[in-house]
């Protein structure tokens, strides 16, 4: 099993973060070293590191597992 | 139904534990040119030393290239036009050297170009107007305060205008923001760093972490609220604002839905302390040393915070020592220990919550990948810039060094800041602003009472004997 990072719902992209989170933008940035690489998992709508494990992973690219 | 079938969040709290494997690294050498921190750092020295070859090669070309109209003290637009128009060709050479040094590194971190470069263009123009509004002979009698300005007029723009999202690509905030404070380590002398670092030091983290505990234990304890919304505030309100309820809501695994009402707390509240302070400060007559200390104790954001300390250093008619307080407090008191609180913040979610939620295994290597970057472009324009005037004499550095060296890159930061203080208002748009909800919110404001009242004792009563001697600028 991978890491957050490998999940196809891990979304860290600064740009779609920034969107995702009206105001972050106003007095930080997604492109900002604080950041690292932390993102948002769109499937459980938390904010996470990078790291984490979790039995909701799928792996980018692969085809999304029957709800 | 699969195991992975059951309702988000359900199963992923129950049965996740620490991963037994560390975090793997976030982004390893690509950070060097995917972050703003660093490309701020390039921008910064870049200036630096291209100020400082021309200027020892005797050439004005950046002092020439350095120029607004902040210092004009017209009286008549006939003046401010004849100004403009003698100066135009600097004023255009001037917008495209801007354009070119932040629109290639905002393309190289992601940022499109055709979104970047009319933002960017529309930013300058509204800056040009806030100089010239400041450089108005009457503006301090009225505090028209370019930081002020900017702001207020972004917001007004902001919420009356409906200016379309990809507009903000050119209003970044952090970025310019970062790239003034490593400018303004270029002018900030070494020796103060290493003689008021430690008091800051101090008095930064008695607030915060008083702060942090005040909003924790009332927003779980009193409000009954969930502890990683408490911890997400807490650290919003104590550390570092947006970036440190970002850091810590990753840290400790929060719900999206926390980290936006922390960042609508912050923001709602950051934008009230700019306006609060500096008139308070104004109404104690506080010294301006003093005044930014209290600034950077209290204020939670770096671009907050400079706005309200370069406007009441510009009313008390010392921006130096009030930009010299709030940068001790909270640039090396506060802004460099967020990756610390991000850390302790994952070893109190996995080894304590852990029982009855998740979290990540901690990684120590995490107070690195989050330590603000920008501030290590600011020691080193700081050392560099001290060591290099070192060997001019008093009465050279205020004859040829102050005004050919120093000033431009202090007007070249002013730009910056401004370009800062106006993204600030254009970016916020108020009917996105999440409701916090009353419970965050009364937890939230018990803390910022709490961190101004304990700020102001600190600033004014127990070290306003420190602050006061601050202004004293490079080469002295």
């Amino acid at each position: 099993m991978g890491t957050c990072f490998d999940c196809r719902h891990f979304v860290n992209d600064p740009r779609q973060l920034e969107l995702s989170i009206p105001g972050l933008n106003t007095l930080s940035s997604a492109y900002a070293s604080v950041r690292g690489e932390s993102g948002l998992c769109s499937r459980l709508d938390l904010f996470l590191a990078p790291g984490g494990d979790c039995p909701n992973f799928e792996r980018e690219g692969e085809a999304p597992l029957a709800d | 139904m699969s195991e992975h079938a059951a309702k988000p969040g359900a199963d992923y709290c129950e049965t996740k534990t620490c991963a037994e494997t560390p975090p793997k690294a976030p982004m390893g050498w690509k950070e060097l040119y995917l972050k703003e921190d660093w490309w701020a750092i390039y921008l910064g020295i870049g200036i630096t030393i291209v100020a400082l070859i021309a200027f020892l090669n005797g050439s004005t070309f950046v002092k020439a290239l350095a120029i607004n109209p902040g210092g004009l003290k017209w009286s008549s637009l006939g003046q401010l036009a004849d100004h403009f128009s003698k100066n135009i060709g600097m004023y255009i050479l001037q917008m495209i050297s801007w354009l070119v040094i932040f629109g290639v590194s905002t393309r190289i971190m992601g940022i499109k170009s055709s979104e970047f470069i009319p933002s960017f263009i529309i930013l300058y123009l509204l800056s040009i107007a806030m100089f010239a509004i400041g450089g108005w002979v009457n503006a301090p009698k009225y505090n028209l305060e370019p930081p002020l300005v900017a702001l207020i007029i972004g917001l007004i723009i902001a919420n009356v205008i409906p200016l379309p999202k990809w507009m903000d690509a050119g209003f970044r905030v952090e970025y310019y923001i970062k790239t003034g404070i490593v400018l303004l380590g270029a002018t900030f002398p070494i020796a103060l760093v290493v003689s008021a670092g430690p008091i800051a030091l101090f008095q930064a983290t008695l607030i915060s972490v008083t702060t942090c505990v005040v909003i924790y234990m009332v927003a779980t304890k009193v409000f009954g609220l969930d502890k990683r919304l408490g911890a997400v505030m807490g650290t919003g309100g104590a550390v570092c604002g947006v970036s440190g309820s970002m850091a810590i809501a990753s840290a400790v695994g929060a719900k999206k839905d926390y980290l936006y009402t922390s960042v609508t707390l912050v923001v709602v509240w950051a934008l009230v302390m700019i306006l609060f302070i500096p008139f308070v400060a104004k109404s104690f007559g506080l010294n301006p040393g003093i005044a930014g200390a209290w600034v950077g104790t209290s204020e939670f954001a770096d671009a907050a915070g400079f706005a309200a300390a370069s406007a009441y250093g510009r009313m008390a008619g010392n921006e130096d020592a009030a930009i010299q307080g709030f940068t001790l407090m909270k640039v090396i008191g506060r802004d460099m220990w967020i990756g610390i609180w991000s850390f302790i913040f994952a070893l109190i979610a996995c080894f304590k919550w852990e029982k009855e939620e998740c979290g990540t295994r901690p990684n120590a290597m995490e107070i690195w990948w989050r330590f603000p970057k920008f501030v290590i472009g600011f020691f080193v324009a700081s050392f560099f810039m001290t060591a290099i005037t070192a060997g001019y004499s008093s009465a050279d550095f205020g004859k040829l060094v102050k005004p050919g060296l120093i000033l431009p890159i202090v007007s070249l930061r002013t730009w910056a800041f401004i370009f800062c203080f106006l993204s600030i208002g254009l970016t916020t748009r108020f009917k996105e602003l999440k409701s916090a909800g009353l419970k965050p919110f009364f937890a939230f404001t018990i803390g910022v009472i709490v961190n101004v009242m304990l700020g102001f004792i600190l600033s004014v009563y127990v070290f306003g004997g420190h602050w006061s001697t601050l202004g004293a600028p490079l080469g002295k």
